[in-house]
């Protein structure tokens, strides 16, 4: 009976190779490959399949990021994502009656050391010490009836790869690949996961994420750029609210919080699963329904309220740090969804994408004032209203002033000259090459795929994006460019280096 | 209720209650049975070796319209000169950018991204190499592209500028990141810092480099017969083998003398280092010693013993010292192993500083226990299923496929390596994780290097042994001095003793004492502020200046012998470290020098004509062997006044490159001085002088250069 597919393979080998990209109906004819469906609990399923090899690759976006962290618990949904790789009820534990009342005695220790701690200096030391202990105990105690990492090493060990997860603002993704013959184990695993995670072993994965936050942000110039740069540029948008999270709010966030975070937000109608590679879309679906459909369906949270008021004026700072000088310039923009972010995508083209870049040509090469200049979109998020990014770093000798004003020039220029033709042409080459290169991973496609759907409201949009570049005019960069990158709209931060 | 079944069916699993589930029924991880995995087919490259040497990898792939290349060549940055570090790097790159005889890089450029293609050239640590990727219709153009970037690259002047501009700023940028600075000193302190495989580029190396350099180092190793090529994508492979040899047509083999490749001495032993960084709250940790290469017969157990020991989620390492410990984010170790030369053994991660010593003790104590006892079975059914059961990985991309043989065949080891590679991990068993683990691990003598804020951590890093400590201030470029000849001596006199007439002429030699009031405004972080100044100098050599502040006086006196300050504080001898500089600016400041350069102690010499601001200047350069400083001075070709002065001073601790530009002259008694002084550290403003009163010969007495 296996030996059905093993058939099918060189038929749809053969419709692979006829697909021909010498026109864009190569693009079509991916599209035509794409099966998408939705459970009847709302988890929405992407697949394609691409045969070339027996692997496949499985990405779960999650629409709950940082983004979403309550006050008073930044870093919640970061710490989510690690808890995500603890297991189960079933995986992880060698007696998981036992583990839970242990893991409720944890809770309840820590409870009551959390609320002495947080009386301050009015907290009673012996108290303290006496709570401190207890929790310590208690957490030695559920520790006995752990698998360690026993859902991480089973992937590992069935011979997956890139098993990893992230968080951003707009997101969250899990992600890894298995040889395709192993596909149920992923629906396994990965519908487990998400029915009936156990957040066990919390507190010293915060211990983990702490240090995450140390090594990423507190012991790093560039990230404590950045994290200020967002603070400075947002003030009422949470996308100006550290992802990983204030070190106070990751050492107060309790395991119960966390779970209540997952039960709001990872409800079916929140996750998106693309599949790419070696795989039959009939035999995911009947996979999918089979594991997926006993997560129960929930009431989806309505999206985040809060929008960033118009800027009143310039914002500026600067913070001294061990380290050379970095500048970043950002100015407001609208989301992903609006008209104008293709035309901000054929911006960062011509702006930086290469050697023939204006910015890398103008501070780079001819000034000599930066070794790396760029500007993107997107930054740090695109569901919501964003920033489009400009940086530099100063070349020796010379300042983020100097190249302050080189982007300013670069800024004047797409307001006051039409872009040539020649320069559009070229982005819009690149956009469709890019997109040629993209197919070529099972990962990348799986995580594209299930972006754009999430993002955009549907994975067509993918494609769509090449036409849409495809008609900005050289008019609509130079409207962009005098409507958005005004001085009122622009926050500048750089690192200077500490004299010592 | 639904959220409960699962836990149920679990626990049925565990105790054996159900059977096989049906096809239909959800299954717990340990119930799947899984189809056998479809062989992948593994296609082989076919291989050519062109009359002139190319040897050739060809592997279609027609799924997208693209073709893709990747190149390597036999050199490498262990073969470049110890003083021109960074020449390698530098002739890989300028290749490309500067362009061929023919076209300029901006040229090659301007083609390439209109057609979304890229070339692009490189020389790493023991190889060299290219990549090239392109729509399949665009090929032919682009070929051509490469194979004239590859055989007749121009190394244009403007462009190798560019590339040590790069170099310098990744100089000035290395120590801001601190998990930079712990690899990059551990691998010093493995491999010694002078080693081919440790060193790295410093200022002086860089500015050892010339576009001569770049053109004999291409000479040396570039040839089609020190060249291999391996292409995957959209191509019919005769059609391709045929565009190869025609672009490459032209390319005559030469013979190519390849050095032999370094050696690595080591002597093992316990050493423990440390380097303090003050802005971060997280101890970067290494631990280790050499380790092998992969041709080793031992590299297979060593390289599953390190899977057990430090590699992935399923490691112990992470179990036990993050998962249980959560002492850190990333933690691991691995059995380092090249191809022709040994690797490093290491282990490590970053905790913070409160927990430093525990960590390192954390990750010392897993690599003993690895040397002690054997592994478990399930250890090492783990470690093994994972690396066979993603076997297929290897296989899943053709660039993968052509990348390994071209490396393979680089470094002279069978094509099927990788299949031997899998034999051999299959039959490794726990004896001989442990036997390898015994033989080769050596936690006793383990180099460790630590590098946080030795104030906060837990315990001092000397409780594990004796702490030798790492400066990594980065050298500043010694200035190379021309060598005089008798000719620019003259000139230089010649020029001097213009300037010095033009200062004043005999009134200047006759010159007993200078006072000079005004304002100097000095530009620092928090914006530009003024303090009044007032400077005097005596001569043979007394001098006081005193600075007027919002806050209070300041005066600082040198009365020839001793220095010292005077604030409301007090008075309080100046530390050796600025007595020095005092005396070294008197010794570099014009005035001085132009009533003097005709002592011994002085070298003088022409350099070169240079344009200050628009004015014509001679730039004659002086030595000053008492203070050993040297200082540029530009002197106007008309006017024969100074105009400009340049050079190296600490400023606030670390040398910078100081440019003063004098205008405003007024002639004082005779003597003709500027009145403002424009002071540049490292080409910004850092102050300005204005001087409103100037007094020449006013019969200052010692009185004012005695304490009181």
């Amino acid at each position: 009976m296996r030996k059905i597919p093993y058939l099918l393979v060189p038929l749809i080998l053969l419709a692979l190779l006829s697909t021909t990209f010498g026109q864009e109906d190569g693009f079509k004819a991916v599209e035509k490959r794409i099966v998408e469906f939705t459970l009847d609990n709302g988890l929405k399923f992407l697949v394609l399949p691409r045969r070339e090899a027996p692997v496949v690759s499985f990405v779960t976006y999650a629409d709950v990021g940082s983004t979403d962290d309550p006050k008073g618990q930044t870093g919640i949904a970061h710490l989510f994502e690690h808890m995500a790789f603890k297991g189960t009820p079933t995986i992880g534990s060698k007696d998981f009656k036992k583990e839970k009342t242990a893991i409720q005695k944890v809770d309840r220790a820590y409870a009551k050391l959390k609320r002495e701690r947080l009386k301050g200096e009015k907290a009673d030391a012996e108290r303290l010490k006496a709570l401190g202990e207890e929790f310590e105990k208690a957490q030695e105690e559920a520790a006995e009836y752990l698998e360690r990492d026993e859902y991480s090493t089973v992937i590992d060990r069935a011979g997956g790869v890139g098993l990893n997860a992230g968080t951003g603002n707009d997101m969250t993704v899990y992600f890894y690949s298995l040889p395709s013959n192993k596909i149920e184990l992923w629906f396994s695993l990965e519908s487990d996961r998400f029915l009936n995670p156990v957040l066990r072993e919390f507190y010293t994965e915060r211990d983990v994420v702490m240090e995450e936050r140390r090594l990423r942000i507190e012991s790093q110039p560039i990230g404590k750029l950045v994290e200020e740069f967002l603070s400075v540029a947002y003030k009422a948008h949470p996308y100006g609210v550290s992802g990983i999270g204030h070190m106070s709010d990751l050492q107060n966030i309790t395991r119960e919080q966390a779970e209540e975070f997952f039960q709001v937000y990872y409800i079916p109608s929140n996750l998106t699963i693309a599949v790419v590679g070696d795989v039959d879309a009939g035999e995911v679906e009947r996979l999918a329904k089979m594991y997926f459909e006993r997560i129960p369906s929930g009431p989806k949270r309505l999206p985040i309220s809060t929008t960033e008021p118009p800027q009143r004026g310039q914002r500026r700072f600067a913070i001294e740090e061990q380290s050379q000088r970095i500048i970043v310039i950002g100015y407001h923009k609208e989301s992903i969804t609006h008209k104008d972010n293709a035309v901000f995508d054929a911006i960062s083209d011509i702006l930086s994408a290469g050697r023939t870049s204006r910015l890398y040509r103008s501070l780079v090469r001819d000034k000599k004032l930066a070794t790396i200049a760029g500007g993107f979109s997107g930054f740090p998020g695109e569901k919501y209203p964003n920033l489009f990014l400009f940086f530099a770093f100063p070349a020796p000798g010379h300042t983020n002033e100097e190249c302050e004003e080189a982007i300013g020039e670069e800024i004047e220029r797409l307001k006051t000259e039409l872009v040539d033709e020649g320069t559009l042409k070229k982005a819009k080459t690149r956009a469709r090459a890019n997109l040629i290169r993209q197919l070529n991973s099972n990962q990348g496609m799986a995580f594209q795929l299930a972006t754009y759907e999430m993002l955009t409201g549907s994975w067509r949009e993918l494609f769509q994006q090449l036409d849409k570049i495809n008609a900005v005019t050289a008019e609509d960069i130079k409207r962009v460019a005098n409507e958005y990158f005004t001085i009122k709209n622009r926050t500048v931060g750089m690192i200077e280096p500490a004299s010592r | 209720m639904k959220r409960y079944l699962n836990f149920f069916l679990g626990l049925l699993v565990l105790f054996g209650f159900v059977s096989e589930a049906g096809a239909q029924k959800v299954k717990h991880y340990k119930q799947l049975k899984y189809p056998a995995l479809r062989e992948p087919v593994v296609p082989e490259p076919a291989r050519y070796e062109l009359p002139n040497g190319v040897v050739l990898f060809l592997l279609e792939d027609h799924e997208l319209p693209i073709i893709e290349l990747s190149a390597i060549v036999r050199t490498g940055a262990r073969w470049e000169p110890a003083d021109k570090i960074g020449l390698a790097s530098i002739t890989g790159q300028v290749m490309r950018t500067g362009g061929t005889t023919t076209r300029t890089g901006d040229e090659i450029d301007d083609e390439l991204e209109a057609i979304a293609a890229s070339v692009e050239t490189f020389i790493g640590g023991n190889s060299g190499g290219a990549r090239v990727s392109v729509m399949r219709e665009d090929v032919d153009d682009v070929l051509n592209i490469f194979a004239d970037v590859l055989m007749n690259p121009a190394f244009r002047e403007d462009k190798i500028d560019l590339a040590r501009i790069q170099q310098r700023d990744g100089i000035a940028r290395r120590n801001d990141n601190v998990l930079g600075i712990t690899s990059r000193e551990f691998t010093k302190l493995i491999y010694g810092g002078a080693s081919p495989y440790a060193r790295h580029t410093e200022y002086e190396t860089i500015e050892n480099i010339t576009r001569d350099d770049l053109i004999a180092f291409h000479r040396q190793f570039y040839a089609p017969n020190n060249v291999m090529l391996g292409i995957w994508g959209d191509f019919d492979t005769d059609e391709m083998k045929k565009k190869i040899e025609l672009a490459f047509k032209d390319w005559q083999r030469s013979e190519i003398d390849v050095p032999p490749v370094p050696e690595v001495p080591y002597k093992f032993g316990q050493r423990i280092y440390f380097i303090q960084k003050d802005d971060v709250n997280q101890t970067n940790v290494r631990v280790g010693h050499l380790g092998g290469r992969i041709d080793d017969s031992d590299y297979f157990a060593l390289d599953l013993a390190s899977e057990i020991l430090g590699s992935g989620p399923a490691s112990r390492m992470f179990k036990n010292i993050r998962s249980a410990q959560g002492l850190a984010y990333s933690v691991g170790a691995s059995w380092g192993a090249n191809y022709d030369y040994p690797g490093i053994f290491q282990g490590g991660g970053q905790t913070k500083s409160e927990s430093s010593i525990r960590f390192i003790r954390a990750i010392l104590k897993e690599i003993q226990d690895m040397t002690e006892s054997e592994v478990t079975d399930e250890e090492l059914r783990v470690a093994k299923e994972g690396i066979l059961n993603s076997f297929v990985f290897n296989f899943d991309t053709k660039g993968e496929i052509v990348n390994r043989i071209l490396r393979y065949e680089y470094f002279g080891y069978p094509k099927d390596f990788l299949q031997q590679y899998k034999r051999n991990i299959e039959k490794v068993s726990k004896a001989d994780i442990l036997r390898v683990a015994k033989k080769y691990f050596k936690p006793d003598q383990m180099v460790i290097l630590a590098v946080g804020r030795a104030e906060d951590f837990d315990e001092p890093l000397s409780t594990l042994g004796t702490v030798a400590t790492i400066d990594i201030t980065i050298p500043e470029p010694e200035e190379v001095l021309p060598e005089p000849t008798e000719e620019t001596v003259a000139k230089g006199k010649e020029i001097l003793a213009d300037a010095a007439e033009a200062a004043g002429g005999g009134r200047l030699k006759a010159l007993k004492d200078i006072t000079q009031v005004g304002e100097m405004s000095m530009v620092t972080p928090q914006g530009e502020f003024a303090v009044a100044l007032e400077s005097v100098l005596k001569l043979p050599l007394k001098f006081r200046q005193t600075m007027k502040m919002p806050f209070g006086e300041m005066t600082m006196v040198f009365d020839g012998e001793t220095a010292w300050m005077k604030s409301a504080q007090g008075i309080q001898d100046a530390p050796e470290s600025q007595k020095k500089e005092i005396q070294s600016s008197v010794a570099r400041e014009p005035l001085y020098i132009l009533m003097n350069y005709d002592l011994p102690r002085y070298t003088v010499q022409f350099v070169k004509e240079e344009t200050v601001d628009g004015t014509k200047a001679h730039v004659v350069l002086v030595h000053d062997s008492e203070t050993d400083q040297a200082v540029r001075l530009f002197c106007d070709s008309k006017t024969n006044r100074l105009v400009k002065s340049s050079y190296t001073a600490p400023w606030m601790g670390t040398p910078a490159k100081m440019e003063e530009f004098y205008s405003d002259y007024e002639t004082v008694n005779g003597i003709t001085i500027p009145f403002k002084t424009l002071i540049n550290k490292d080409g910004q403003k850092a102050a300005e002088t204005v001087w409103t009163e100037v007094k020449v010969n006013a019969g200052v007495t010692d009185a004012l250069f005695t304490r009181e």
